[in-house]
Formats: C-alpha cells, structure tokens, sequence
C-alpha cells in the first residue's frame, strides 16, 4: 500500500480554551472522495484550515504526498498541489471568468514571467479553455465575475481550483446556497471530478454526501465521533442522535 | 458576446466575497480594455503637446510627470497599493542623477543609470518595509519613508545642498560621439524628443508587465490576495517587484526632470507625492495612459490658472473634488465609458 496523499494524525487546536479541534487524525488514499460533516461549529472548517496552513495546529502533523507541511503557508502548500475551494464564495470579482480561471492556470508554469504577454501563451489559455468547458463556464467566459448569478460564481470558485491542476481538492461546502437543481449539477460535476482528482470535502447536505462520498468522517465538538462508509454512517446510532436528528 | 452590464462598484459598494474598498485598497476599474493601442495613445498626446504647448520646459515636463504618474499607477490601480510618498523615488532620482553630472561625469546615460540603478536597490528596501503591511497602513509606511527622506535631504548639506538644493548641474551631454547636448533653453526640440523617446520606451515596458503573466497576478492580488495565494503565488513578492518597478520608473522621471531644471532640492521635489497622486485619480487609475492624460491636464490647468490666481491650488482642488465625485473612473475612464464601441477590446476570433 503506498501513502495516503494526505495523512493528518493527531491534529488539535484551541482557541482561548476552547477546544476546537481535539486530536482529529485523517486518512486520504489517492483517489477517494473523502467528506467530513458535522453540525455547526464542530470544527470542520477549522480543520480545513489546519490542513492548508491558514491556522498552526497546537499538535499534530500534516504530511501531503509524501511531505510534511505542518504550518507551511498556504501559498506553498497550494503550489505543492493542495488547492482549496471556499466556503464563502472567493473570487476575484472584476476580472473575467476567463482571467479568474487563467490566472490559476498559469500558476503551474508560468507564475512570474513578465516579459512576454500573458495572453500569448497559448498552454496556459488552452488549459483554461478546458477547465471553462469541464465546469460548464465557457459561455460566460467574458463575463465580469461579480455579474454571474450565485450558483455560476461557486462554480467558478471551483474552476479557479481546479485550474492549478491540484492533486488534492479540498471542497468546503461546494452547494452552499445552491439551488436543487445547481446543486444536483454540482454534486455530478464533484463526482465526476473524482476521476483525476482526490477530493476532501465539507457538506451539509447529508443526501449529497451519502450518494457521492467513499469514506465519511464525522466531528462533534471538535473531535472525530466516527468514521467509515456512508451506510454505516447512516446506521449509526451515536452519529443519528448527534446529526441526522434533532441537534441540527 | 461580451457584457458589460454594470459599472464596477467604485462607490465602494462590497461586492459578496470581497473586501469593502477602503482607502488604500481601491478597487481598480475594469482592466485597461486597450493594451497596445495605449501606445499610440501617448505618441498623440505627445505630439499634440509637441505642437500646441508654447512653454517647451513645460511640454517636456509634461511627459516626465505623466511617466511619473504612469509608474505610480502601477501601484495604485494595477496593484490596490496606495503611495503616499512616490516624491521618495522621484526626489531620489533627481539627486542621484544631479550628483552623477555634477561630480562624475556629463553623461545622459550615465546619471540616468545611476538614478535607476540606485533607486531599484532602495526600492527593494523601502518596498520590503512598507509591504509588511497593507491598506491604509502601507500608505502611512510609503509617506513616512517620503518625510524621512525630505528631512535627510534637508539636513545633510554637505552632499544634497540642503535648503539650497544642488544648483548649477551642468547640461548633460548625450555622447556617442555626437556632441550633442541636452538643453531645454537652447535645444528644447532636441530635449523634448530625447524624452518623448525615453519615455515611450519606458512606457512600453509598464504595457508589457501590465500584460505579463505577473502583471496579471498583480491584479488579481488587488481584487483577492487570498485567492491568489490559493493558486500558489508569493503576492508579497509580486508587490514588491511591482513597487520596484514603480520606483525605478519614478527615479528614472526624477533624474529626467533635474536635467530639464539644471536644478535639485527640496522644491518642487519632495513635495510632490500628492501632486503625482491626483495625476493619477485624475486622469483615471483603469489605465496606463489615464494617468499621463491626468499629469498634461493638471499641469495645464496649473499653469494657466497661476497665471491669474495666486491661489490656483483652490481651483485646482475644486476640480479635482468635482471630478473624483462625478467620475470616479478619471477623465480617461470617462472617456472610454461614454464612447462605447470605439474603445472596446477587439478580441481575437474564437
């Protein structure tokens, strides 16, 4: 068996006492659909932000692919093939779809040229043609970002991920917001995605995750209260009383 | 098809997922829809001020101040950072190369490289300093380095002149065997274009990094710096090139502006940066060649106002309020935004 692509073992972090995140290990083969869900508040994003860099863990360590990144800045990490799609719709909003999406594109190869135009480099522009045709963008390539509708610029949000051709996804809430048809849309764009791409994702939406997701692990009050295949999960006593009913 | 539904929220409206514009992180408008084309632009607009300017020191400061505000733009709409104290490079510039012909030699090219090699080198300082923050703060940082320099200019006699300044800087010679001479008093065409010359090069060269795979980062930075760092890019590093760019192209305009005076100090210099900043916001922050629109039409009104009014700044200022109130997007946006059609970007077919 070779290494899990991203291994998270004994993570923990607090906040003035509180404890956010409580000793959270995580196991990510190659090519899994990975989810972690929870009710509000039991830590999901912050783990997410252990695993990028944005917090310092308090203990634990992250290795991806191979390598140790506990609190590596987020850039590095991104560049080491991590990239992240937001909760919270994060774009840049005056530039065209096309340039959300290239600017990731180039990132690989290209980052800091400055002597010839960006516009000429013909990989770069047809990589992001292909990223637009795969997430269903290319007919609003010239848009401004900020003028799509909701559902378009989450969608976007992700193409602007997917563009630096990661070799792991990290989804915090992809349907947030969405519409039942967006997100049916999305949870089929998601599904598909995990042909080429490992993907590690927070949702809410149990039926999203339940059809989609090889492996669930689920946080309460910031610590791992089980974790296996959805149908288990499903059967779970603890993780029905904490989740699927009343607390939420 | 291209959509060019609303007008970018440069009343500071927050856009969702974005940070509210807050002073020093303006939001630039829409990106330059003429890239190229602004090339040609400033070839007009020098040769209308060639033809039409009556006072030659003035046309040919018109083009040094509009490569000043050109560089400044750089940071201001290209990268969201506002300088409170581009008059440091620009000041810097004049002193290096006003020392060069002074004490070394008469060479054009000689001072002019001294005063951007030099200036590259204190950029990278200063920028490492003042990009360790953001916002308002980085324009606190630049204006306090700016002070800083005015009162170490000011006090060290021995080399900058002090209150004096450096007089007396011998006209600059071009070299190359040819003997000839910049002089704005005698030979104001050959100055004039001698700069025009320089500064389409210069100019030239701010396009192009606009352009350029970093350029491009350098806007995304300003729209999203999260994100951008999400694709992987050191946006500490894209700044700081970016202000070092802006500062060696000031430094290059400053040494530019002591040879057309035969004359350095502490005025008009070290008291420009707000000058140089309302070139800018004048002439409209979504271009390169706004600015230098911004830099002929401020100092036209300069100039001919101070002829009437001892308190020109008063209407200037007046001007300037109107404007930025009425057409945030400068007098450049203003234009492309109301001849729609004629300035709109020929995309390749496809």
């Amino acid at each position: 068996m070779s290494e899990p692509i991203l291994l998270a073992e004994g993570l923990d972090r607090s906040f003035g006492g509180i404890h956010a995140v409580n000793d959270v290990s995580l196991e990510i083969p190659e090519g899994s659909l990975h989810a972690i869900i929870g009710p509000n508040g039991s830590g999901k994003t912050t783990l997410f932000n252990l695993i990028t860099g944005h917090t310092r863990p308090s203990a634990g360590r992250v290795r991806f692919a191979g390598q140790d990144i506990t609190g590596m800045p987020y850039s590095k990490v991104a560049r080491k093939g991590l990239a992240k799609s937001y909760q919270i719709t994060t774009v840049f909003p005056l530039l065209t779809v096309f340039e959300n999406v290239r600017i990731a594109a180039q990132a690989a190869e290209h980052s800091y040229v400055f002597w010839r135009p960006a516009d000429r480099i013909k990989s770069v522009v047809r990589h992001t043609e292909q990223v637009l045709e795969r997430i269903g963008l290319a007919h609003e390539r010239d848009t401004i970002a900020s003028n799509l509708s909701h559902g378009d610029q989450r969608r976007l949000d992700l193409a602007i991920a997917l563009a630096t051709s990661p070799r792991l996804l990290l989804l915090d809430e992809p349907t947030a917001g969405m519409s039942p048809t967006e997100t049916a849309a999305t949870v089929k764009l998601v599904e598909e995605l995990n042909a080429d791409v490992t993907i590690l994702m927070i949702e809410h939406k149990m039926d999203v995750i339940l059809s989609i997701a090889d492996r669930i692990t689920v946080l309460h009050q910031g610590e791992k209260l089980f974790e296996g295949a959805p149908a288990e999960v499903k059967s779970h006593p603890r993780v029905q009383e904490v989740y699927l009913t009343g607390s939420l | 098809m291209t959509h060019v539904t609303t007008t970018p929220s440069s009343d500071g409206t927050p856009v969702e997922g974005a940070a509210p514009a807050t002073l020093a992180r303006v939001r630039g408008s829409r990106a330059a829809r003429w890239t190229w084309g602004q090339l040609g632009l400033l070839l007009v607009l020098a040769v209308i001020v060639l033809f039409t300017v009556p006072n030659p020191s003035l046309a040919i400061g018109m083009l040094i101040y509009g490569l000043w505000a050109a560089g400044l733009n750089l940071l201001v709409g290209y990268g969201g950072l506002v300088s409170f104290g581009h008059a440091l490079p620009f000041a810097w510039g004049g002193y290096a190369a006003g020392l060069v012909l002074l004490h070394v030699s008469t060479s054009v090219w000689l001072a002019l490289l001294v005063a951007v090699a030099s200036m590259a080198l204190l950029s990278t300082l200063v920028g490492a300093v003042c990009l360790r923050r953001t916002e308002v703060y980085f324009s606190m940082l630049t204006l306090a380095f700016a002070q800083l320099g005015f009162f170490i200019a000011l006090q060290w006699d021995s080399v900058t002149g002090g209150d004096d300044g450096l007089a007396g800087i011998p006209v600059p010679t071009l070299g190359l065997g040819t003997g000839i001479e910049l002089n704005a008093l005698r030979d104001p065409l050959t100055f004039f274009l001698f700069t025009g010359v320089v500064v389409l090069v210069t100019f030239a060269g701010l396009i192009l990094f606009t352009e350029s795979p970093m350029g491009r980062v350098l806007q995304a930075i300003r729209e999203n710096e999260e994100r951008a760092r999400g694709c992987g890019y050191n946006t500490r590093l894209v700044q700081l090139v970016t202000f070092v760019l802006a500062g060696t192209v000031a430094g290059l305009a400053g040494g530019l502006f002591a040879m057309l005076n035969n004359f350095v100090g502490l005025q008009p210099y070290w008291l420009l940066s707000g000058v140089v900043l309302i070139m800018v916001i004048l002439g409209g922050r979504s271009s390169l060649f706004g600015p230098v629109l911004g830099a002929v039409v401020y100092l036209v009104l300069e100039s001919t106002l101070s002829r009437y009014y001892a308190s020109w700044q008063l209407i200037v200022g007046a001007i300037f309020m109107v404007c930025v109130l009425a057409f945030p997007q400068g007098l450049w946006g203003l234009v492309t935004q109301t001849v729609p059609g004629l300035f709109r970007r020929r995309r390749s077919a496809g």
